[in-house]
């Protein structure tokens, strides 16, 4: 479990349904919840609008998540929020996030600082801060290429040098050659762990209803995912498959509070 | 003519550069190895502080389109042979340029190929009453006069600082260095240099010829007297044909530029004004001009490091290696400093042809060192010479016709061996570009000041064939590619059978609009090595292959921003054994007014030091870093510039490596027993203009 728990980066996986679907490949993919994926592109969104979802694990209870988050634009500037809650009363994590998001020509950029804190009952809690980073160029319409650097400040246990928080960077694209249709790739590398690629697709079927599929390579792990889309309201759900651990479920929705002055 | 002049006109006023002035985009402050030139962009260690120096004195000292010379051209390794012909025809029919917007009006000139020679060349008219003025005044008033102060310091203790006895360091872990320069372009320069690296201790002692500091350089450079092209007192080098006897050194090796780098030129007398601490003669060089001969003479003394062992059979001693390290830290190192008394003449003759297509050099020349180098009993090292005296003819030329351009050179040295070099190339089109070359060195060949292209550190037993090739099949996309086979006819450190080997590359970059760019390459090597390193007398030799792919993304904001991503992967095999790589970075460079921000952060996991990767960062004026990683960390750097006022620009980087496999860094007396490594630099540059 702890391993299982270092390798799913705290709070640092797909958090809606529309990316868990795509298999997480969603760096270069901006919609609302690039505040979670990568808040690099979490510029791009000109409403106020706010974020939750809930994941479960392999449908163990311990390992679900809460996340809520909320983004406001402020003139050229979009500020967000974001909270996240793993785990039970016996042991859990709960992490706050203040991002800050800016659209320079092409290029979205974004700066997250997060305050995370570890909590085992009988042991007490122990926080820590991690900074993220990340930006998403569209080079045409049609292909953007996205950066994302986690825990660049090397937050640590403390201890040996190897004790410390994932330190992790992602770096894809995703490509868009028809309005219905969206293919994003993307690597990953997690220190001291395998590289992982990723490839994600998603389908228009009708204007507001889509549908997702993904893989991820190192573990491996396929993605399926549908999703209700008025623009104002999203509602999507997606399942990820573990061949040995199962199958873990995401619910998401967004709400736009406030539509685009 | 007046036709003509409109139609300049009409071109400067339509011209799609931007047209807010010239310094708009040319920027010859920031990073002067990457932007121009583009070579340095992905790469393996192979460029030296001298390629460095080369590219950043070009742009200290622009060459005057107007009076620019077919052999400058080919010097900047930037231009094509059409496109370098097609410079001097327009010029030719048109007259002298006007305006630097004029080079778009040449055939063969595209936009990228302007922004990258720009920094290089200039326009400026040089005005006759500047000639008149006497010397002393013309040094104090260049435009390219300046001071240097620098100061380097790793925060982490090496165990060389604590150890006690043999192995301590002398002196202080502080680096210091001083540059003072003045110099004109085709006038004079004037230089001096003095360095003390970490560890080297400042002492007075005469007698050990050490002077402060535990470098020196100095050079003072005359062009253009009449008849006396260059007369040079001091530190210098010697460019001559294509490198096989005397090399400047600055010509990177095989990389993603493969067809214009493998050409040297002929530049003579080349003043030295690096840091590095061997490989430069120190004495006196002129060249002469009669009509189309000019003739070079030139004279070194000097002492060199050397790690001597006593002959007691005649009561002398023989040198049992060179060293070219510079670093004088600990008892060993210091004994060997200048042990070794080294001499260098000669005489170079070239021949220009009047329409500079044709020109021929016979050059002849002497080293000689007062102790006689040691026999090993390496069987590597059985060819080697061991004359103290060694003389070597040579003769060299290159052809140019119509598009297509021949080279050569060939030296013969006393010991009875030569090495040669022979080479074409041209463009076929304006889309496809080709370069070939062949090279032999014979066992047993060696000249202390080479550098020609080789496969080999040195040019010695070594032949083989390398093909070039670059392609634009369409608008902004540049594909290149070589293939380079070599074979060595005698045994190499740690290669204990003649073997042969072949490395190819295919990279490519793409343009999206003006301000990204995309670029690609894959790389692989095979080579023959030891099995198991030097453990038996003979070893059993394998073959190992290297691979290397990169993928990197290149992205300007507004020239306030830059953005840059790179990947990389590396596959090791070696007998069976396979290992692997990869590496990750994002890069933000920030302008606004007069601070320059270069900022990086870095992954690196790699299985060993065979999966090394090498990534060249931004470094303080005059600095080059290109480190190796291996291992798994993490890497960053925040370089700050600013221009503190009209004459005075400051430079400071924090430099940290984080390592997450281990708890020391390194080996002897340079470990750190930390997993972690800090570098801090500063550097103040006061310029007297």
């Amino acid at each position: 479990m702890i391993i299982l728990c270092s390798k799913s980066q705290p709070f640092n996986y797909a958090i809606s349904a529309k990316s868990l679907g795509m298999g997480d490949a969603t760096v270069a993919f901006c919609d609302h919840w690039s505040i979670f994926n990568n808040v690099g592109g979490f510029s791009r969104s000109k409403s106020v609008v706010s974020l939750f979802s809930i994941y479960n694990r392999f449908n163990v209870s311990e390992l679900s998540s809460l996340n809520a988050g909320l983004i406001y634009p402020v003139g050229a500037f979009n500020l967000g929020m974001t909270v996240n809650r793993f785990g039970d009363r016996l042991h859990h994590q709960n992490q706050v996030g203040l991002a800050i998001g800016h659209t320079l020509g092409n290029t979205g950029l974004g700066l997250k600082v997060n305050y995370l804190v570890f909590n085992t009952e009988g042991y007490g809690s122990r926080g820590y801060l991690i900074v993220e980073a990340g930006s998403v160029t569209a080079l045409t319409p049609q292909l953007s290429v996205g950066m994302y650097a986690f825990n660049i400040n090397l937050a640590a246990f403390g201890g040996p040098a190897d004790n410390r928080l994932p330190v992790l960077f992602r770096v894809g694209i995703s490509y868009e050659p028809i309005s219905v249709f969206v293919l994003n790739a993307e690597v990953e590398k997690t220190l001291l762990f395998t590289t992982t690629t990723k490839i994600g697709l998603l389908y228009r079927v009708k204007e507001k209803f889509n549908i997702t599929s993904g893989i991820q390579t190192n573990p491996f792990n396929y993605n399926f995912g549908a999703g209700f889309d008025t623009g104002k309201l999203e509602i999507g759900y997606a399942i990820t498959g573990h061949s040995a651990l199962g199958i873990s479920h995401l619910l998401s929705v967004s709400y736009e509070l406030k539509p685009e002055r | 003519m007046r036709h003509f002049v409109f139609l300049k006109l009409l071109l400067i006023l339509t011209s799609d550069l931007e047209v807010n002035g010239q310094a708009e985009f040319i920027d010859r402050s920031g990073d002067p190895l990457n932007r121009g030139t583009g070579l340095l962009n992905m790469d393996e260690g192979q460029y030296s502080e001298e390629t460095a120096r080369h590219w950043i004195d070009l742009q200290e000292n622009p060459l005057d389109l107007n009076q620019i010379t077919k052999e400058e051209l080919m010097s900047l390794s930037l231009l094509s042979i059409s496109q370098i012909n097609s410079f001097l025809n327009y010029i030719k029919i048109h007259g002298k340029l006007i305006s630097i917007y004029e080079l778009q009006a040449i055939p063969g000139f595209d936009v990228n190929t302007i922004r990258k020679i720009l920094p290089l060349v200039t326009l400026k008219p040089s005005t006759q009453n500047y000639v008149s003025k006497p010397l002393i005044k013309r040094i104090g008033n260049a435009d390219n006069h300046y001071l240097v102060l620098r100061v380097n310091k790793t925060l982490e203790k090496r165990s060389g600082y604590y150890d006690t006895g043999k192995s301590r360091f002398a002196g202080s872990p502080y680096q210091y260095l001083i540059k003072y320069r003045s110099s004109h372009s085709k006038d004079f320069s004037l230089g001096l240099t003095l360095e003390k690296d970490a560890g080297e201790k400042f002492t007075w002692k005469p007698g050990n010829h050490q002077f402060g500091p535990d470098f020196w350089s100095f050079h003072l450079t005359l062009q253009n007297r009449g008849r006396l092209k260059n007369l040079t007192l001091g530190d210098y080098r010697l460019q001559l044909g294509q490198g096989v006897l005397f090399a400047a050194g600055f010509y990177p090796g095989k990389g993603a530029e493969t067809i214009t780098t493998i050409r040297r030129s002929n530049l003579g007398i080349v003043p030295y004004t690096s840091t590095t601490e061997h490989g430069f003669l120190r004495g006196a060089a002129a060249t002469y001009q009669i009509d189309r001969f000019a003739l070079t003479t030139f004279y070194s003394n000097k002492l060199i490091d050397a790690n001597l062992e006593a002959d007691t059979v005649v009561s002398t001693y023989l040198v049992s290696s060179i060293k070219k390290s510079g670093l004088h830290r600990t008892d060993s190192e210091i004994s060997q400093r200048k042990s070794l008394h080294e001499e260098v003449g000669g005489v170079n003759i070239s021949y220009v042809s009047d329409d500079k297509n044709l020109s021929l050099g016979q050059v002849i020349s002497f080293s000689r060192y007062n102790f006689a180098p040691a026999r090993s009993d390496k069987l590597y090292k059985k060819f080697e010479s061991n004359d103290k005296l060694t003389g070597y003819l040579g003769c060299n030329f290159s052809y140019n016709w119509e598009n297509f351009h021949f080279f050569g050179e060939g030296v013969w040295g006393s010991m009875g061996k030569y090495g040669l070099i022979l080479g074409a190339l041209g463009s076929f089109s304006s889309m496809v570009q080709f370069s070939l070359l062949f090279r032999k060195f014979e066992t047993g060949y060696h000249a202390p000041f080479s550098d020609a292209f080789s496969e080999n550190s040195t040019n010695s037993n070594e032949y083989g064939f390398y093909w070039g090739l670059k392609l634009f099949p369409f608008k902004n996309f540049t594909l290149t590619a070589f293939m380079d086979t070599f074979q060595f006819p005698w045994l190499k450190f740690q290669v204990d059978r003649p073997s042969s080997g072949n490395e190819h590359l295919l990279s490519f970059s793409y343009q999206f609009a003006r301000n990204t760019e995309i670029t690609g390459l894959l790389r692989q090597e095979n080579k023959a090595m030891n099995d198991a390193g030097n453990s038996a007398n003979l070893n059993k030799v394998v073959m190992r292959q290297r691979n290397n792919y990169q993928l990197s993304f290149n992205h300007h904001i507004a020239d306030l921003l830059t953005l840059k991503t790179n990947l990389q992967w590396s596959r090791f095999e070696k007998a069976g054994n396979k290992s692997k790589g990869f590496s990750m970075s994002q890069d933000l460079y920030i302008n606004w007014r007069t601070l320059r921000l270069s900022s990086r952060i870095m992954l690196f996991d790699t299985e060993n030091f065979d999966n090394r990767h090498y990534r060249y960062e931004r470094d303080l004026l005059y600095a080059l870093t290109i480190p190796a990683f291996s291992g798994s960390g993490y890497r960053y750097y925040t370089m700050l510039q600013t221009k503190i006022s009209r004459n005075l620009t400051f430079w400071v980087k924090l430099a940290k490596t984080i390592y997450f496999d281990r708890m020391v860094i390194g080996s002897g007396t340079d470990q750190i027993n930390a997993p972690q490594k800090t570098d801090i630099r500063c550097q103040l540059r006061y310029s007297f203009k």
